[in-house]
């Protein structure tokens, strides 16, 4: 197989490998601080504008929220990694494929926080 | 603490592992087959476990995303992954979502329900048919611009493939993504026929291909539940951590099926999606 193939599923599985990593350990985390605490699981999130906070307290609402919103933001950090990847070889076709994608998924969301 | 404590504490456990378990086994199904896993994972929330239906919608979200992340890690390291063909796709699925989602309000969903089960239907007999039909054998095609290789360990070989009618795969991948938006649904039982039957491609390959697009799909809706306040940590929590386990079970699982076998397992699983789509259709009249 050519090599930018290889480099690109390098890429693609090391940013995958991050964020599920990062969640995973959010998520242990929040589990944790919960079983301390002798505390159920949370019914709902915090807010966006205090989730970080939350979770830097170590609130287990706040530390779980987080993890699954970066759960939530891997494939995002996937098409923007790959993205990165082409623009850097100059795979002009890729890129606007990846590009596109890009643009789709944040027209989509804001088109529904519209809503 | 006391006995009624006690019991409460029992049934969260007892709650959270049962959702765990549900979520391993959707997305270890999911994760071989290339489909998110939601349709499994939903009525086992809700009808299993009397959990809210968009607590349940939220959290088979975070189930596809999960699935997709985690079997993506593996089938892209051992490069079963198609990521070129999957860009290409994706871009028609996304645009499809977003039509299908603008859509919705204006066209009717039980005829979109009896058209669904009828391509699942369709598709589960086709793959019977003709994917089946390709014996297990080692292919050595010039890949061109969109083919791949791979390892097949079930073959103890290199495979080697072609991609054929591209145009036609980003028409179908529009149409995926259009059920998608339309029904709420994940666009695998679409995508991974398509790739397999029309497009020539691999089993293992479409289904690892399909894994890696799906998450995307998920990826803007999960964020509207999210930012709407409709994702329970409670409920997606063990979802997460059942479907990241499933889906790493099922990516090391996958390289030593053969594609026959997947293939079998597919057929099954559209053809009960179709039954249980058809139901629900008339059940809504």
């Amino acid at each position: 197989m050519s090599r930018p193939r290889d480099e690109a599923s390098r890429t693609a599985s090391a940013v995958l490998l991050g964020g599920v990593g990062c969640a995973l350990a959010l998520i242990v985390l929040g589990l944790a601080a919960a079983a301390w605490r002798g505390e159920p699981l949370p019914q709902r999130a915090p807010p966006a504008a205090e989730l970080l906070a939350s979770a830097a307290a170590g609130r287990p609402a706040g530390l779980l929220s987080l993890g699954l919103a970066v759960l939530l933001a891997t494939p995002a950090l996937r098409v923007a990694a790959l993205t990165w990847f082409f623009a850097r070889r100059r795979e002009w076709p890729m890129l606007a494929a990846s590009g596109a994608v890009l643009a789709v998924l944040a027209f989509s969301i804001a088109a529904g926080r519209a809503h | 603490m006391d006995r009624s404590g006690r019991n409460a504490r029992l049934k969260s456990v007892e709650g959270f592992l049962l959702i765990a378990a549900s979520g391993a086994l959707a997305s270890l199904l999911g994760s071989l087959v290339g489909i998110g896993g939601g349709l499994i994972l939903v009525p086992a929330l809700t009808l299993g476990l009397g959990v809210p239906i968009h607590h349940a919608v939220a959290a088979s979200l975070v189930s596809v995303i999960a699935n997709s992340s985690m079997a993506s890690i593996g089938y892209t390291r051992d490069e079963i992954t198609n990521i070129r063909l999957g860009m290409t796709l994706e871009v028609a699925t996304t645009l499809g979502a977003v039509c299908g989602g603008l859509a919705a309000a204006w066209l009717d969903r039980q005829a979109l329900m009896l058209l669904f089960a009828a391509v699942l239907g369709a598709s589960a007999v086709q793959l019977l048919l003709k994917g089946r039909r390709a014996e297990d054998a080692l292919r050595r095609e010039e890949p061109g611009r969109f083919g791949g290789r791979f390892h097949d360990a079930a073959l103890a070989g290199e495979v080697s493939y072609a991609v054929r009618r591209l145009p036609g795969g980003l028409a179908l991948s529009a149409l995926a993504g259009a059920t998608s938006g339309l029904l709420g649904i994940g666009g695998g039982p679409i995508k991974v026929p398509m790739m397999t039957v029309m497009m020539g491609i691999p089993m293992k390959a479409a289904a690892a291909t399909s894994n890696f697009m799906i998450g995307v799909t998920a990826c803007a809706s999960a964020a509207l539940y999210y930012g709407r306040g409709m994702m329970s940590p409670a409920v997606a929590v063990p979802a997460a951590l059942g479907s990241l386990a499933g889906a790493w079970a099922g990516a090391r699982l996958s390289p030593r099926v053969r594609d026959a076998h997947l293939t079998l397992l597919l057929s099954v699983i559209l053809t009960l999606l179709a039954l249980k789509m058809g139901l629900e259709a008339w059940r809504s009249a």
